[in-house]
């Protein structure tokens, strides 16, 4: 079908935890999607992720019908996990507020890297120590 | 009274988008929008992200005590990022659930074949003939151009007897249709697998299961089947790509028919069917698109 897109939009949702409340129904009912055909497919596909944020990147077409593809977890809440934190740091250059070892950072660049913008595991490490420094996590 | 939620929206430098979305997601924990600004492309060219441009991460709040507490909360979390842009509008709840299928309603062609979705009681005309269908993950609610030139078209082709083929299928529509309009038997291909699946549970919605062989995968010269109609809502560059295909499966004096293509493609396109035994019957145009009609010598 002549696939004409209308929007795209990320939802960014704790795995198998979809529902037609904030921010799904709003997000989406502005474009007339089929919340709950989304809600059940992306719970469907998320089931054994749970713990986790999955984002869903939707296009929308111009008669409203939709794709959607997962991501990877962001990065940041994969640092905020193996530093075993709740929150980056308000004033990350002054307070620190974990750790995370090379070895983590080479894991999370490793399960980013197909969403990353960065040509091998050197440049995902890069950008990933990068989120770390701005969240005041170190890393040794 | 409906209750009131508080849409913030966080507009940051694509550097910033993961550390903020992070905060963002502290104070709403049952998840998170982030809109990056797209150039929308050409049919089945999809869209290209505008790189350099802020993108706009949104949050729903209610608008309670609580609500407050975690906006104040957001506020004091941006301090340290001056360059994004915090505002914060109300908005009523709803039944999401539900609300999105103010878009949709009752689509007749102005033919036989009517669209109807299945919140929708509609008793339908003498003559015409009711497909059951909501909107969902394939192209094909019948709310595009595309879809009712297509309708209309297999409402004055579609006759007992024949077999036709439904390259593009999507939500299956087409199928449906031509099955209801009296063709016996038919065959439907999408390159997409959940396409696939979804036209699978239409027919069977519709009762016509039986009728319809749907699978995954891209119409090749070896193609078992031959033809009296074929269909192809697709996009310009795709019907063009299959012309050979098309010679392959359309059976002499069969019709093709051609859809999901912009007016002024349509030159080229029926210059690549024609090497293939194909001669130009008619042509529809509805807004921009145009639907191509023709005949195999």
């Amino acid at each position: 079908m002549a696939k004409k897109v209308r929007a795209v939009v990320t939802l960014q949702l704790p795995a198998g935890k979809a529902n037609p409340a904030p921010p799904v129904g709003p997000a989406l009912g502005q474009h007339g999607v089929n919340i709950m055909e989304f809600c059940k497919e992306y719970n469907a596909r998320t089931q054994d992720k749970a713990g986790n944020i999955i984002p869903a990147q939707l296009t929308i077409f111009e008669d409203r019908s939709f794709t959607f593809i997962l991501k990877t977890p962001p990065a940041a809440d994969m640092l905020r996990k193996a530093a075993g934190i709740e929150k980056g740091s308000g004033s990350p250059r002054l307070t620190k507020v974990g750790k995370v070892s090379e070895d983590d950072i080479r894991k999370i660049a490793q399960t980013k890297l197909p969403d990353l913008n960065a040509n091998n595991l050197g440049e995902a490490m890069k950008i990933i120590e990068g989120t770390a420094r701005s969240m005041g996590i170190e890393v040794e | 009274m409906s209750n009131l939620w508080f849409e913030i929206t966080a507009q940051v430098p694509p550097s910033l988008v993961e550390e903020v979305s992070d905060l963002v997601r502290v104070v709403a924990p049952g998840g998170i929008t982030v809109e990056e600004p797209v150039d929308i492309l050409g049919p089945e060219e999809g869209f290209r992200v505008r790189g350099d441009e802020p993108v706009l991460i949104r949050a729903y709040l209610p608008s309670s005590e609580l609500g407050a507490v975690l906006t104040e909360d957001l506020r004091r979390s941006m301090e340290p990022f001056p360059s994004v842009e915090l505002t914060a509008r109300p908005i009523f709840e709803q039944d999401w659930a539900v609300s999105w299928r103010e878009f949709f309603g009752v689509v007749d062609t102005g033919g036989r074949a009517v669209i109807v979705p299945s919140w929708i009681e509609h008793e339908v005309g003498p003559g015409q003939v009711a497909i059951r269908l909501d909107p969902g993950q394939a192209f094909g609610t019948g709310h595009h151009e595309t879809t009712r030139l297509c309708l209309a078209a297999l409402d004055s082709l579609a006759r007992a007897g024949i077999a036709m083929l439904d390259v593009g299928t999507g939500s299956g529509v087409l199928s449906i249709a031509a099955v209801k309009l009296g063709i016996p038997s038919v065959t439907a291909i999408d390159i997409d697998p959940v396409a696939a699946e979804i036209a699978r549970r239409n027919c069977d919605e519709n009762g016509i299961g039986a009728e319809v062989s749907i699978s995954a995968g891209v119409l090749t010269l070896d193609h078992p089947g031959r033809y009296e109609l074929a269909l192809s809502n697709i996009s310009t560059g795709a019907n063009i790509g299959l012309a050979a295909a098309f010679g392959a499966v359309v059976k002499p004096r069969g019709d093709l028919v051609l859809s999901g293509i912009l007016a002024p493609d349509s030159r080229r396109v029926v210059a690549a069917m024609e090497p293939h035994g194909f001669r130009l019957a008619a042509m529809a145009h509805e807004r921009d698109w145009c639907l191509i009609h023709l005949r195999k010598q």
